[in-house]
């Protein structure tokens, strides 16, 4: 592996791959618009720098879930089942393990509210790439 | 399903989840004892550092692999991996020491060693569901070890055969 010659675009496909039977929306950045029959969505990015160790490398995967805010009585609640639904799918299939790449160990983050309909929780992974 | 049912299920969950979590830092913990006993046992010359650097063990749980790791003794490899035929001379190898001419007589994929142990261990089905297996990239270990007699993992496969267990009961820790 060199750093700046690995491909993100097979990475991408792996971790979008492996992320199929989670949800069937998955991007790799937030949509400015989703439709409104859309309740839940899943974004993939490698938002940090690749440390290069010759042979192999390491960078950090992100898969953030998104669940569209729940309105009660005017009051927006988040919907914090269906994150918690949707966190313990994603760790249901990690490790991801493939000849390019190894993506496991996951840490939750609060994303919070995206003042665009949806709360968020991040994922962070580590990932080994060969 | 009643209550004693429900609570007896989710504690059974909870106990073999804190049961898996100890038995990996168990196996981990006993990866990289293996992989320090693989360094200080050594007895090859490095002359890329290919072989040292490329030590390094998978941990499989449901024969995937969940961890790489590789051994960090701080320096990486001078250089790619030779390939058969190809000559270097008049430089300084991995240990320090000067080199005049060296022609590499195994064939090898060229590339970095962690990297070719990478790809063994992505590809590797264990015997067994959880366990961890532990290799180096060099495809001229085996040249080491049989053709001139050096050790490279074969004492570290008699160690993990004799003290293996008690290292990774010593690991384990309890669950009180």
């Amino acid at each position: 592996m060199i750093a700046g010659n690995y491909n993100i675009g097979d990475l991408s496909k792996v971790v979008r791959d492996a992320m199929a039977g989670v949800n069937a929306n998955i991007f790799t950045s937030r949509p400015e618009t989703v439709p409104a029959a859309m309740s839940d969505f899943i974004v993939v990015s490698f938002p940090t720098r690749i440390y290069n160790r010759l042979g192999i490398g390491n960078t950090t995967c992100r898969i953030s879930l998104y669940a569209r805010n729940k309105v009660i009585n005017n009051i927006t609640y988040e919907d914090i089942t269906k994150l918690q639904t949707m966190q313990n799918a994603v760790y249901a299939k990690l490790p991801i393990t493939d000849t390019k790449c190894l993506i496991g160990n996951p840490i939750p983050v609060w994303g919070g509210n995206d003042k665009l309909g949806f709360h968020c929780l991040h994922i962070q992974l580590d990932v080994t790439i060969k | 399903m009643n209550i004693n049912e429900k609570a007896i299920r989710e504690g059974r969950a909870k106990f073999e989840a804190m049961l898996n979590e100890r038995k990996a830092m168990a196996f981990i913990t006993v990866g990289n004892a293996l992989l320090n006993d693989a360094e200080l046992s050594a007895e090859y010359r490095n002359l890329t550092g290919n072989t040292l650097t490329s030590l390094s063990f998978g941990f499989y749980e449901n024969y995937n692999l969940k961890e790489f790791i590789l051994l960090e003794n701080g320096k990486p490899p001078i250089r790619r991996k030779l390939t058969k035929g190809e000559v270097v001379g008049d430089f300084l190898d991995y240990d320090g020491n000067v080199r005049s001419v060296f022609k590499a007589d195994i064939d090898t994929d060229g590339g970095w060693g962690s990297s070719t142990s990478y790809q063994f261990l992505s590809g590797y089905k264990p015997q067994q569901s959880t366990s961890i297996v532990i290799t180096t990239g060099t495809e001229y270990s085996e040249y080491l070890e049989q053709e001139l007699g050096l050790n490279v993992l074969t004492d570290t496969r008699d160690e993990a055969r004799m003290n293996g267990r008690v290292m990774f009961l010593n690991a384990f820790k309890k669950i009180k």
